[in-house]
């Protein structure tokens, strides 16, 4: 091989590793990017008078400036006020063979609901999202949207697909000046402004607040608490367990044939995916041995403990491995018996290096979807479950409930900010434990080295 | 080759003379009281017979060398001493080797009682990766001792002993993992004494650290002849006509030769330890 083509090969190996790493980084922004934009709505975003007078009505939320958010909802109601009247000159006009007017009417109120509330004359409301309006802007700006323009789609000749069209629905109301109206008052952006005095709002409270009227107000306290106790319970039990295996099979197992299949057992379990985790949890705690009587928490962190049991038991093994023989020679040569340079070096030897591996593990246990979802979650159980309930209750956690919300609830598409939240708050959660592990390790084994 | 051979050989002689302690000097291993017997001692790693049928008498309160080649088996028989061969799977003992009028390999033996005579000083510098003042402590905690005030003057008088108290008695908390190659050693002789057993085993204690820190290591050495039964593994022949009194030559797991070590470096009486000793091979 010439100078020439081992240098060229050279600079195509260090050309490949460069690509293979911004690939790397540009999925890692793609992805990332794209999540904390989304997510940080949940935190961040523009909020109505309508989410404000939820707050100020509900007395277990905290409303930043009552007297502030009564003076908006007085303009709010001025503003609103020529919609109502339009209405009611409409209805008064009703005679009574007017069918078809009062089918307007209807449709119209059925669409102004959303945004407004509840009408002058509705029945009362007791369902929160019932009694109030769109408390979103970006949500009331969509449902303003869809007073104002319905979808047609428009055939070509001869048949095929038909390409949707915005048409003001304004033109079916031609016949009823009252009605026809509010969609000018609608069109114009400052009277919607006018009647939801939309606000930029830093909704920290996302973290800390239950969730009500099935996450149309409030935040995700039970489901990053159940996700708590599954990720925390499933640490406490694998931590012990997976660390007296990998005692066992480092300091006293002789590498026999039973070993040997052990170790493969291990391994191939690692790689079982999550779901048949969560077949088994429910077969065998549940249907089997009846831990509880459905879902519990305690049943998902038993899961969940299973699942991470592997590579606790893998990773406190290699920290094991990694303490240099010559500690458990210097400890026997004083006089030690095995157990106790075990205990007394061998372990606090390897302790960063499990420790890092069980807050690793707790993170992996906080994301799994599949393992709780048949031994632990539920779409919602209002408030948190309290410690003393885990071992009878389901909880919401915030893998499940990113898929349950999404896949099942009936308004997905009202509440999408919730699930991106979770996810945002998952992530970073993930990433904290991690950085913690990272930094942990990197102190202690500067700490061993003498630093 | 044969005049090279000599030149050395002469070198030693003057190298030997100026060094040794006269008291050892004309002494044959068997005019004194023995501390530690072997008698037929084999040693088998499997099927590997690592130390064959070896017999010497290990005198009481002097420092004996052995040395020998690479893969000789002396690191093997001075571990067999405290039993730290038992760490390795297939280990297996034949013969007898005597402490005292004990026997090590014997049924009713409590090995960890037996390793409390016996310190050991590794190859690899091996403290603990805790402090300084924990290390020395280790031992005697082990033997139950927990007042502060005795562990303290235990560990002062065994750093003391071996000459590393000046040098870190104003930071006794810090991490021993901090300190120099050979500091850590001087703290794991330390360590060693602090159980004040009656041997101590020396498995190359010298070669993981520079020359400075070897002299300071041998003039320890020096220091401990007299109180301690020493037993030192070398690779380094100067090192061992430098420190010891008596001297084991061990080839391919055969004790070879064995006697007073001026005697064994100035007349040799076998060929094999000639050869070795003037550097022909090993």
């Amino acid at each position: 091989m010439t100078l020439r083509t081992r240098k060229i090969l050279s600079f195509a190996t260090t050309a490949t590793g460069i690509f293979a790493f911004c690939l790397m980084g540009g999925a890692i922004l793609v992805i990332l990017v794209p999540l904390a934009f989304k997510g940080s709505q949940a935190f961040i975003f523009q909020d109505t008078v309508e989410r404000r007078e939820f707050r100020l009505d509900n007395a277990g939320f905290n409303c930043d400036n009552p007297e502030k958010v009564r003076r908006q909802l007085q303009k709010a109601q001025e503003a609103r006020k020529p919609v109502y009247k339009y209405l009611q000159q409409c209805e008064e006009s009703l005679g009574p063979a007017d069918i078809t007017k009062r089918r307007k009417l209807n449709d119209l109120k059925q669409l102004l609901r959303p945004i407004l509330g509840p009408l002058p004359g509705d029945e009362k409301q007791v369902s929160p999202h019932k009694k109030y309006g769109a408390s979103r802007w970006e949500q009331c700006r969509k449902k303003v949207n869809e007073l104002l323009y319905r979808t047609e789609y428009k055939y070509p000749e001869g048949g095929g697909y038909g390409t949707p069209v915005d048409v003001p629905r304004k033109k079916n109301y031609q016949e009823y000046p009252e009605l026809a109206k509010i969609f000018d008052y609608f069109s114009k952006s400052d009277n919607v402004r006018a009647m939801m005095q939309p606000g930029w709002t830093f909704y920290w409270r996302f973290l800390v607040e239950n969730a009500t009227s099935s996450h149309f107000f409030g935040g995700i306290r039970s489901a990053l608490i159940g996700t708590f106790y599954l990720g925390f319970g499933a640490m406490i039990i694998a931590g012990p367990l997976g660390v007296i295996s990998a005692v066992y099979l480092t300091q006293y197992a002789r590498g026999g044939r039973v070993i040997g299949l052990l170790r493969t057992c291990i391994s191939t379990l690692a790689g079982v995916p999550s779901v048949v985790f969560g077949l088994f949890g429910l077969g065998f705690f549940i249907y089997q041995l009846q831990i509880s009587d459905g879902r519990s928490v305690f049943v998902g962190a038993l899961t969940l403990a299973l699942l991470i049991l592997p590579t606790v038991i893998r990773a406190s093994e290699e920290a094991l491995l990694s303490v240099p023989r010559s500690y458990r020679e210097a400890s026997e040569a004083l006089g030690d018996t095995k157990w106790g340079s075990i205990v007394k070096v061998i372990l606090p030897a390897a302790l960063p290096g499990i420790v890092t591996s069980f807050i690793i593990s707790m993170g992996r246990a906080a994301g799994e979807t599949a393992p709780i979802l048949f031994t632990a979650a539920v779409i919602s159980s209002g408030s948190a479950v309290g410690l003393t309930d885990i071992f009878s209750s389901p909880t919401q956690a915030l893998p499940s409930s990113i898929y349950l919300i999404i896949s099942e609830h009936r308004a997905a598409d009202q509440i999408m900010h919730v699930p991106y939240g979770m996810v945002f708050t998952l992530v970073g959660l993930v990433i904290c434990l991690n950085l913690i592990g990272i930094v942990m390790r990197a102190r202690v084994s500067k700490k061993l080295q003498g630093q | 080759m044969v005049q090279t051979a000599t030149q050395n050989t002469d070198e030693l002689k003057v190298n030997l003379n100026t060094n040794f302690d006269e008291s050892a000097n004309n002494l044959s291993p068997n005019d004194v009281e023995y501390h530690v017997r072997a008698n037929d001692f084999s040693l088998f790693y499997g099927q590997f017979e690592a130390v064959k049928k070896v017999s010497l008498d290990i005198p009481q309160k002097y420092v004996t060398a052995i040395i020998g080649p690479s893969g000789c088996g002396k690191s093997s028989l001075l571990r067999s001493m405290n039993r730290m061969n038992d760490l390795i799977p297939g280990a297996a003992t034949t013969g007898s080797l005597m402490l005292k009028d004990e026997e090590i390999y014997g049924q009713n033996i409590d090995v960890v009682t037996l390793r409390r005579k016996i310190g050991m000083v590794f190859q690899q510098p091996n403290p603990f990766p805790k402090s300084i003042f924990d290390n020395v402590a280790y031992g005697p905690r082990l033997l139950g001792i927990k007042r502060k005030g005795r562990l303290t003057r235990i560990v002062e008088d065994s750093l003391q002993h071996a000459g590393l108290w000046d040098e870190v008695k104003d930071r006794l908390s810090n991490n021993a993992v901090g300190l120099s190659g050979g500091q850590q050693q001087r703290l794991c002789i330390a360590r060693a004494l602090a159980v004040e057993p009656n041997v101590l085993l020396m498995d190359e204690p010298c070669s993981a650290l520079d020359p400075r820190s070897t002299a300071r290591i041998e003039d320890l050495i020096q220091k401990l002849r007299g109180e301690y039964t020493i037993i030192i593994v070398t690779h380094n022949m100067q090192q061992a006509a430098r420190v010891s009194d008596f001297t084991a030559f061990l080839y391919e797991g055969e004790l070879i030769e064995y006697g007073a070590t001026q005697q064994l470096f100035t007349n040799p009486q076998k060929k094999q330890t000639e050869d070795y000793i003037t550097g022909r091979f090993g």
